[in-house]
């Protein structure tokens, strides 16, 4: 089909007409798709950090539990032995009969 | 450097890189591209600032919806509709797109458009289409962009003969714009 003259020459002369963007442009275009990335891809992103936390984390707190635990432990693991055998048994203490 | 660029030359090929989310691709696609998706945006968005605005949306989009890219048609096409969509967006929530019903009807007369050719520059014609009032986005669909009236009248939730009796005033309107222009030229 025939292009009405019109079209034909606004269509011919814009098309491809070309204005050029600041110099800053591009520079906005990569900010923003840098915020958009961290905003939908964040918790993704930042996994193998997040994980590497957690370990140390975990770890961390596991030596901490540790060393305070196993001194306690020792202790009673003493005790119980020496008061056992100072306290003296009943048919031990009991009187001599005369 | 010069080796990056030989790699782009070819559009199937940039477009491979860009669905890599490869950002050398994307700036050489930036490049390549922007001064023409501006021009598409100013038409339909007369102020720069924001037209630049839209065209940075536009970008983005591409960048977001290039896995959509199939290579059935032209690229340059598919970005520009991507382009003209965010336009019309951006009308849409500024409420922006107007249809002027009020205006009678007016005639089309024959005439002969060759002098434009040799004296009219880009920017004149820019400045005209400028000057058109509700008309212009459908003007700038129809006949610049090649939209279908049903398109058109999907795009704009308005009537296919809504969108044609626009496009008849739209070119009539131009029609008057240029011969006042000519006079001017060439002072009659």
């Amino acid at each position: 089909m025939k292009k009405h003259p019109i079209d034909d020459l606004f269509s011919r002369k814009l098309h491809n007409a070309e204005i050029t963007p600041r110099e800053e442009a591009y520079q906005k275009l990569q900010s923003r798709m840098q915020v958009k990335e961290r905003r939908i891809g964040g918790w993704w992103h930042q996994g193998p950090w997040l994980a590497a936390a957690s370990i140390c984390l975990l770890l961390g707190t596991g030596w901490i539990v540790w060393k305070n635990y196993t001194p306690e432990n020792s202790t009673t693991a003493q005790v119980v032995p020496e008061t056992s055998i100072n306290i003296p048994k009943p048919e031990q203490v009991a009187p001599k009969c005369r | 450097m010069v080796k990056i660029l030989q790699l782009f030359t070819n559009e199937g090929q940039l477009v491979k890189a860009l669905q890599k989310g490869d950002t050398k691709a994307q700036r050489h696609f930036y490049d390549k591209y922007a001064a023409r998706m501006l021009a598409v945006c100013v038409r339909y968005l007369s102020d720069q600032m924001e037209a630049e605005d839209v065209m940075i949306e536009g970008f983005m989009k591409v960048f977001d919806r290039i896995d959509q890219f199939k290579g059935e048609g032209s690229f340059e096409g598919w970005v520009r509709r991507l382009m003209t969509n965010e336009a019309l967006m951006r009308l849409r929530s500024r409420k922006y797109i107007e249809i002027d019903i009020d205006t009678p009807e007016v005639q089309l007369q024959a005439a002969n458009f060759d002098w434009v050719d040799n004296t009219l520059e880009v920017d004149d014609l820019m400045a005209i289409i400028e000057k058109l009032p509700g008309y212009r986005t459908i003007f700038n669909l129809y006949a610049i962009e090649g939209y279908s009236h049903a398109e058109i009248a999907e795009q704009l939730s308005i009537t296919e003969s809504t969108s044609k009796s626009q496009l008849h005033r739209a070119r009539a309107l131009l029609q008057t714009m240029l011969k006042e222009t000519e006079s001017i030229k060439f002072k009659y």
